[in-house]
């Protein structure tokens, strides 16, 4: 950036005076070869004519996707209450007049097709806005993975301490405090009477959780010493110990629910992964068979006070996961917008526009020379 | 932004002083950008004020021609290897005594004083030093003819004429002033005569001259070989002499003597004795200098007056000199009408000024190119009075050039201030010397040029170059480029910020408006850093509107990119990002649907519907830069594809990072979520697509082929044949015309000229001029209604071109209407080839 520094010294070196001269580089020179895409009638039409054709079939192909993923959703909210059917009480109220009451009830569907495959359940939530911003900071990851030498970090606020108590909470939070707590099996109809769906707890949650996020202190469970600075989050009704009866391995922070739960959901509707339909088990080698089914709900879990509602969801899977037909209406869509473009603009390029062959050929039998 | 503006701005600067083009071997100097804030202010430059000498003219005089006696020689002109002038010379005669007389003038009547070259430097020829240069090359030019002045005295000088050493004994020396606009010296000659000779300025020689019938003729000759001179641009002076008695000599040495020692008033005694003997004089001829320009300077103004900027010379040169420049560098043409201001009070000039305004608005828009205001430094003074500035200015920004001549450099720095300020464009100021520092630091842009007269003028500006001519390359490619590429990074740096962050808006509706992010902190930071500042960066380098030598050809794009920096493509841009930033985030939200987007039936979670949008984010946003390029260079594609790819690998190492540092415990494992979920890479075809289509389908509309142009192309050559057809075609032309917009019209004229360039439309262009000159012959076809029809707007313009031969005039619309047709809307016309004229509405 400097202006010719002296004139005298430049004159004498001719290596000198060819050195100030800037260097012929294409880069310098701005001359940099570029390709200018140029959008004219013999790249637009083709580029509308080949989206519409190879999106149109994806389109379709998605849709079938999603169109052969079985789906049923059975919403059990105001499920009524087994003990007081007389009354006809739903353990929604029950629950809501009665926290940490447990209510039982049974929902009652009918499969029309058999679900064929592998066959996920998950308990889906509406309102429940698992994305607001304090609820998605407050927990406390140093803990989840196993260290309880320090104080519960702050963000769990409200949920890091138990008042009553005096003791600190673990896993604190407000998440870990407000993990989805109903317990639902599943039972198949059939011609010798009610069998019992087999339902497998594990393989729900994430690899990379369970591996980085998530591991229990060295001793958690009964009578275990942390217990004497700690404490479980005031809206369980189990011991962290106790989430899973069958499997050791999946309890404490390890439990697969829990982890699957602290995976805090986009979306204020959400569904999460709840149990696998065992496919090993007798009966449902191939998946849950057309036919009449019932779910026994421990119900405890309250959703009334914020306007919202549960459901079960049992799904198979495709390629692409759950049914969603939005991907392939997507394709097609844009598919079909595309193939009307370039019918539009063909339409205008053959009546407003001349061909190139029109444009670089003149005879006197072009017409508009003619005439 | 600020950043990236910056980087830019300095790889911008870079590029102007890298430029060969602006490298001037003869001096070695390249040109420099001392400052880099003004790179962009350089492609909207309105007014350009310049200095005369240095800038424009090189300040070396040259003895061009003269005529002696009623006819006209050239020094070059030689016959039989000898100089037509001594050929005439040895022929004897009047005219050769003439001639004889009017080389003793060159050498004699001057001022110079020799400089004998030293024995060591080997001899060589006498170096005259003078006040002007003129002087220099009278004598210089009298030396090549034989008549070599050698040396001074106080009482005589010595010529070698032919060979010849004469001494001319110095009786008076009448000196040159500006009143008297001449100069005499009263000599005697070896033989014992005493002459006057006396050069000046025709219009007080041709007072002076002898009153009979002779000289009358002579003085006819004279006169129109002097308007030959001029009108070529070059200086002239008029000769003339007179043989004085010894008597009247003594009568008049004993008034003159008196009048220079005249205490009171001297001046004007000595001039008043002068006027004595400076009469009935004999015209011997006159001479033709040239002031020689610098290089390519007529061809530079008239560029710079086609791209619509506004050309005021300031000099401190007289008037005459300062208009015969004006002529010779084209800023001034025959046809254009001078208007002269040069009063002596501020109410006479003012009266002046508001005359003239009223005349030009008589003359109607017009004439706008056919009027160049004159004035000098003395009345300049009450122009510049704060009651008359108004419409000094307002006259002057009806006329295309302002010439300001005997400006102090205080003064020219008040006009560039005036128009600074009054006007709001971007004015420039260029010059070399040290009085014009002032005016370059009051113009928004000043340009030195580094070079003659040393380097004030250079370090005070912001902006060095060699020549006056590299100010096109400056303007019209540097300045044109860089601004079109800043106003494009601005709107992109807006238009990526906001097509990100308005999506954690349309998040927030579905987070109870908690302000909770959908992306991860570090992603969102790293947004700019990373992911997105290439783009803007590779369009700031590298985006190229036009090659350099299309817009060296046709200056007039330079006017057409000025205004698209406005609130309207802001605007535009904004909506642009907000639709994008609707598409992205909704078609994210329907896509990831239930949250389950992979066979094994898991769920996500929140980082995975943002991961999902974040991806497409950077995809579109890469893309769109990619769009808006118009020349995709290496660097383009780097900074797009470079940019996604970054993004990716960026996603996979963040992932593990938990793993090895406690930082983004939330993003840990995202991209083997993310990347392994068929819906995420289904997404990433049909999300950036349905995103990008809209801009696609507005770029294609304004594919030629598509839209108008063609209509309107197609209607004119129709109308030759069948009006009746023509009109309807027309009319949804013009309808489709109306709908388009500023910006549209703009592309359209980068289409054609894209098109043009990779030689496309040469066919085309040949086609239209075959098919005008084949209709142009019949009957039906008349100019005036095709214009009408085609563009209503035009109707000045049209009578204008309809006087001119219809023949040319088709073949010139041939490429004008394409243009044309797309400017209707700017009411701007643009003639291309051939044309001449370009006026903007």
């Amino acid at each position: 950036m400097e202006v010719s520094t002296s004139g005298g010294t430049t004159t004498q070196t001719p290596e000198n005076k060819e050195s100030k001269k800037p260097s012929n580089s294409a880069f310098k020179q701005q001359r940099l070869t570029a390709w200018q895409p140029i959008l004219t009638a013999g790249t637009v039409l083709p580029t509308f004519f080949v989206i519409g054709i190879l999106f149109i079939p994806v389109g379709i192909g998605l849709w079938f996707f999603s169109e052969n993923v079985r789906e049923i959703t059975i919403p059990y909210t105001h499920c009524i209450s087994i003990e007081d059917k007389e009354t006809n009480r739903t353990c929604a109220d029950l629950v809501r007049n009665n926290s940490g009451a447990l209510c039982q009830c049974e929902v009652h569907f009918t499969l029309d097709t058999q679900f064929t495959g592998r066959v996920y359940m998950y308990y889906a939530l509406t309102n429940f806005y698992q994305n607001h911003r304090r609820y998605v900071k407050s927990r406390d990851d140093n803990q989840l993975w196993g260290q309880i030498d320090s104080d519960p970090n702050s963000d769990c606020t409200p949920f890091a301490l138990d008042q009553g108590k005096k003791k600190k909470i673990y896993p604190c939070g407000a998440i870990a405090n407000s993990m989805f707590s109903d317990e639902i099996s599943l039972y198949h109809q059939s011609l010798d009477g009610l069998k019992p769906v087999s339902l497998i707890r594990t393989g729900i949650a994430w690899d990379s959780d369970k591996k980085f996020k998530f591991q229990n202190p060295k001793e958690y469970g009964q009578g275990a010493k942390m217990w004497d600075s700690y404490t479980k989050p005031k809206a369980w009704r189990k011991e962290l110990w106790e989430l899973d009866p069958e499997n050791q391995d999946n309890n404490g922070v390890q439990n697969e629910d829990l982890i699957v739960w602290m995976r805090t959901a986009a979306l204020p509707n959400f569904r999460k992964l709840y149990r696998i339909v065992n496919s090993s088990a007798e009966y449902f080698r191939a998946g849950l068979p057309m036919g009449n089914y019932s779910l026994k709900i421990n119900y405890t879990y309250e959703v009334e006070s914020f306007h919202g509602t549960k459901s079960i969801v049992l799904s198979t899977t495709s390629l692409l996961g759950g049914k969603n037909p939005f991907l392939g209406i997507s394709y097609i869509v844009v598919g079909t917008i595309c193939l009307v473009l370039g019918v539009l603009f063909l339409f205008i390029h053959i009546n407003y526009g001349k061909s190139t062959w029109e444009m670089t050929n003149v005879d006197p039998r072009t017409p508009w020379i003619a005439n | 932004l600020t950043v990236t503006l910056e980087v830019v701005r300095f790889i911008q600067a870079l590029f102007i002083n890298w430029d060969l083009d602006m490298y001037h071997p003869e001096t070695d100097t390249f040109a420099t950008a001392r400052t880099s804030n003004l790179n962009e202010e350089l492609g909207q430059v309105r007014y350009i004020f310049s200095d005369k000498t240095g800038t424009l003219t090189r300040n070396i005089m040259e003895f061009r021609g003269c005529s002696v006696s009623g006819a006209i020689y050239h020094p070059d002109d030689l016959i039989y290897g000898q100089n037509e002038l001594l050929i005439n010379l040895e022929k004897g005669g009047d005219s050769a005594r003439d001639i004889r007389h009017f080389l003793i003038l060159l050498s004699v009547c001057h001022t110079i004083i020799p400089e004998y070259p030293s024995e060591d430097d080997g001899g060589g020829e006498t170096i005259y030093h003078a006040s002007s240069p003129d002087e220099i090359a009278l004598v210089s030019g009298a030396r090549s003819l034989g008549y070599a002045f050698e040396k001074r005295t106080p009482t005589w000088v010595e010529i070698k004429a032919l060979g010849r050493t004469d001494r001319y004994e110095l009786l008076n020396t009448l000196e040159f002033t500006s009143t008297r606009k001449r100069m005499s010296v009263v000599v005697r000659s070896p033989n014992g005569n005493i002459k006057v000779y006396c050069k000046g300025a025709d219009s007080v020689i041709f007072e002076r001259l002898k009153r009979d019938r002779a000289t009358e003729v002579m003085r006819r000759r004279t006169d129109t070989h002097l308007h030959q001179f001029s009108t070529s641009g070059l200086r002239t002076l008029c000769c003339a002499m007179r043989e004085i008695s010894e008597e009247e000599y003594n009568e008049w040495q004993v008034i003159y003597k008196k009048a220079s020692t005249e205490l009171h008033e001297r001046e004007k005694r000595v001039e008043e004795a002068a006027e004595l003997i400076e009469k009935d004089l004999h015209l011997l001829g006159a001479t033709a200098i040239e002031d020689k320009l610098q290089e390519k300077v007529p061809e530079t103004i008239d560029a710079l007056l086609k791209a619509g900027i506004s050309i005021w010379v300031l000099t401190g040169d007289k008037q005459e000199t300062a208009i015969n420049i004006g002529y010779s560098c084209r800023l001034l043409n025959p046809t254009m009408e001078l208007l002269t201001i040069n009063k002596d009070s501020k109410d006479e000039t003012w009266d002046c000024i508001v005359e003239y305004i009223s005349k030009s608005d008589a003359t109607a828009t017009r004439s706008k190119q056919h009027m160049a205001v004159v004035i000098d430094g003395a009345t300049l003074k009450y122009a510049l009075h704060p009651d008359v500035s108004e419409d000094f200015l307002a006259l002057c920004c009806r006329c295309k050039a302002v010439i300001v001549c005997r400006a102090s450099p205080m003064q020219k720095a008040e006009i560039v201030e005036l128009v600074t300020e009054q006007t709001g464009d971007i004015t420039l100021a260029i010059g070399d010397g040290a009085n014009d520092v002032a005016m370059i630091q009051k113009a928004h842009v000043g340009i030195g040029i580094s070079g003659q007269e040393g380097l004030q003028a250079a370090l005070a500006s912001d902006y060095a170059i060699a020549q006056f001519r590299f100010l096109t390359k400056l303007l019209f490619v540097h300045g044109a480029w860089n601004y079109d590429r800043m106003t494009k990074l601005i709107f992109y740096s807006f238009y990526k910020n906001i097509c990100l962050y308005i999506i954690e808006l349309w998040f927030a509706i579905y987070s109870g408006w908690s302000g909770q992010i959908i992306f991860e902190r570090w992603t969102i930071g790293f947004y700019n850093m990373f992911f997105t500042c290439a783009q803007p960066i590779a369009i700031g380098v590298c985006e190229r509107h036009y090659s350099a030598e299309t817009r060296l050809k046709y200056p007039i794009l330079y006017k057409l990119n000025q205004d698209s920096f406005n609130l309207k493509s802001f605007f535009l841009w904004i909506a642009n990002s907000l639709m994008h930033s609707i598409c992205l985030f909704w078609l994210s939200f329907f896509l990831y649907g239930s949250g389950v987007v992979w066979s094994h039936g898991k769920e996500g979670g929140y980082l995975v519907l943002g991961n999902f949008i974040y991806t497409y984010v950077v995809v579109v946003v890469s893309l769109k830069s990619g769009l808006e390029t118009r020349t995709w260079t290496f660097f383009s594609h780097v900074s797009i594809w470079g940019s996604i790819l970054l993004w990716f690998v960026f996603l996979i190492l963040y992932s593990y990072a938990y793993v090895y540092f406690p930082v983004g415990q939330e993003m840990l494992g995202i991209a083997g979520l993310v990347f392994s979920s068929p819906v995420f890479w289904v997404g990433l075809v049909v999300v950036p697509t349905a995103t990008l289509l809209p801009d696609f389908v507005w770029k294609a509309m304004e594919v030629p082929e598509f839209e108008t142009l063609n209509v309107k192309m197609r209607s004119f050559d129709e109308e030759k044949g069948k009006l009746r057809k023509q009109r309807r075609s027309h009319k949804k032309g013009s309808e489709d015309l109306h709908n388009l917009g500023v910006l549209q019209a703009i592309d359209r004229v980068r289409n054609f000229f894209a098109a043009k360039e990779i030689g496309n439309n040469k066919q085309q262009a040949g086609a239209m001029t075959e098919a005008d000159m084949r209709n142009s012959s019949g009957d039906t076809f008349n100019p005036e209604d095709l214009l009408n029809l085609q563009v209503n707007e035009d109707q000045d313009e049209q009578d204008d071109e309809s006087s001119l031969g219809r023949e040319e005039n088709l073949n010139q619309m041939g490429t004008a209407l394409v243009v044309r047709s797309i400017h209707v809307r700017k009411e701007e016309v643009l003639y291309l080839d051939g044309l001449d004229e370009i006026e903007i509405g």
